[in-house]
């Protein structure tokens, strides 16, 4: 035992030789501020090539489109925001509940919205349609990059909470771009089909990077210069 | 906001560096005390003071190990934990905030690289579970030579023993076992009647445990 407790003091010697000055990560505020910047940046780069006008008529059409919009953005920022409390060690990690209400309120829009349409129109309203299928693959295209660099923002994650870090990110980066290309897609689709392609995405995304956690961060966290 | 105190060397207390099992309970005093101590160890650290940050990595080692021994024991395990959880604080130094609390910072980073720890050993016990099955089934599955050198004695007493018999036996036997044909294909193959084949066979067992056994089985 002594012998390993020599080996500890070792250690502790080569590691204060190595103690250079560290600059101090920012509040979460501050760095929720920095990342919907980025993201903010790069949705508007991809939107400025697509005529918006039409999309965001139609999400400001009725008070339902926007309040299921808005709270997919909210679910977007307030992840976003999680993500920066539970990435750091000490922090509560009950901060990961905090981008739920806004889901949920988004889930249920789109639920209610199903409802009205099947009052209105019948069964027609429960029709599969692959059209919007797009969105999935535009929600996916636009997310992974965006998550990466939330990964990149918060790569000490991975000895921390990694799944919980993982998740939020992505479920940031994928309801973020959500948003976004609700304000593209044609318009027309069924309440069910938007249900279905884009909190599909944002949920399969969020699972896959929950599962995969612990392989994205050995790749990209801090852990590979150890 | 915690208080930042200012850094002197004797900064660490008595109780601090000792052994977790040779030090009383500290107060809740001398506990928020560390707390402030280390804090403003990690801050002054951060900035790259090296002294600061020996002083603090050999103050929050016996926190460590205590931490670890908690969750692996009092083996060498344990004390792998503890050069782990030091190697991760110095990676992610940069992610205490001034202002906050450090115990429970330090408090994470420990419990997650012993649960990690736990994981891979559970990991690394089914693996050594695994290879040991293999080998079991090896040992059984994959005779050595002597086996071998037996079961061909065996089976060639078993040949001579059926060449020896009647020749209507051994018709019998090599149709009904090892063939293994039914009384009517053995009795269409043979020309004879089924009542015929199964006294030829009957007694053809009967010769053949004579032959192997030197026992007779009608004795048994």
């Amino acid at each position: 035992m002594t012998d390993m407790h020599t080996d500890t003091n070792r250690l502790i010697d080569q590691l204060s030789a190595r103690a250079s000055p560290v600059r101090r990560m920012s509040s979460p505020f501050l760095r929720t501020l920095a990342w919907l910047a980025v993201a903010s940046l790069v949705i508007a780069i991809i939107l400025s090539k697509f005529d918006v006008g039409a999309g965001w008529a139609r999400v400001m059409a009725s008070p339902d489109a926007t309040v299921e919009w808005a709270m997919s953005l909210l679910t977007g920022v307030l992840a976003g925001y999680a993500l920066f409390q539970v990435s750091v060690p000490g922090r509560n990690p009950r901060w990961a509940w905090l981008p739920v209400p806004a889901a949920v309120l988004w889930i249920a829009g789109l639920g209610l919205g199903c409802m009205h349409e099947l009052a209105r129109e019948g069964g027609v309203a429960l029709t599969f349609h692959a059209g919007p299928m797009e969105c999935l693959r535009a929600i996916t295209l636009t997310s992974v990059p965006l998550g990466l660099v939330l990964l990149l923002m918060v790569r000490h994650a991975g000895v921390v909470r990694p799944g919980a870090s993982a998740s939020m990110a992505m479920l940031s980066a994928a309801a973020l771009s959500s948003s976004a290309v609700s304000l593209i897609h044609h318009g027309g689709e069924s309440s069910l089909m938007v249900l279905l392609w884009h909190v599909g995405a944002v949920l399969m995304l969020s699972l896959l990077s929950l599962l995969g956690s612990r392989r994205m961060f050995a790749w990209i966290g801090y852990t590979r210069r150890l | 906001m915690a208080v930042i105190l200012p850094f002197t060397r004797n900064a660490v207390s008595a109780t601090s560096m000792a052994e977790p099992g040779q030090q009383q309970a500290p107060a809740a005093s001398d506990r928020a005390a560390d707390d402030a101590r280390w804090a403003a160890l990690m801050l002054s650290a951060q900035d790259g003071d090296k002294d600061a940050y020996r002083i603090l990595l050999q103050a929050i080692a016996p926190y460590v190990r205590a931490i670890a021994r908690r969750y692996l024991g009092h083996g060498e395990d344990a004390e792998d934990a503890v050069q782990e959880v030091l190697m991760v604080v110095h990676g992610i130094r940069h992610t205490f905030e001034r202002g906050r609390p450090f115990k429970p910072w330090l408090g994470t980073i420990a419990s997650r690289r012993c649960i990690d720890l736990l994981r891979r050993r559970a990991h690394r016990a089914q693996h050594e579970m695994a290879d040991a099955v293999d080998v079991d089934y090896h040992a059984h599955g994959d005779p050595g030579p002597e086996d071998t050198l037996l079961r061909e004695q065996e089976a060639r007493h078993v040949r001579r023993a059926v060449d020896d018999l009647p020749a209507r036996q051994r018709d019998a036997i090599s149709m009904l076992r090892l063939q293994e044909l039914s009384l009517n294909e053995a009795s269409e193959q043979s020309k004879q009647t089924v009542g015929s084949l199964k006294v030829a066979c009957h007694r053809a067992i009967g010769s053949l445990q004579r032959a192997l056994t030197g026992k007779d089985p009608s004795h048994d």
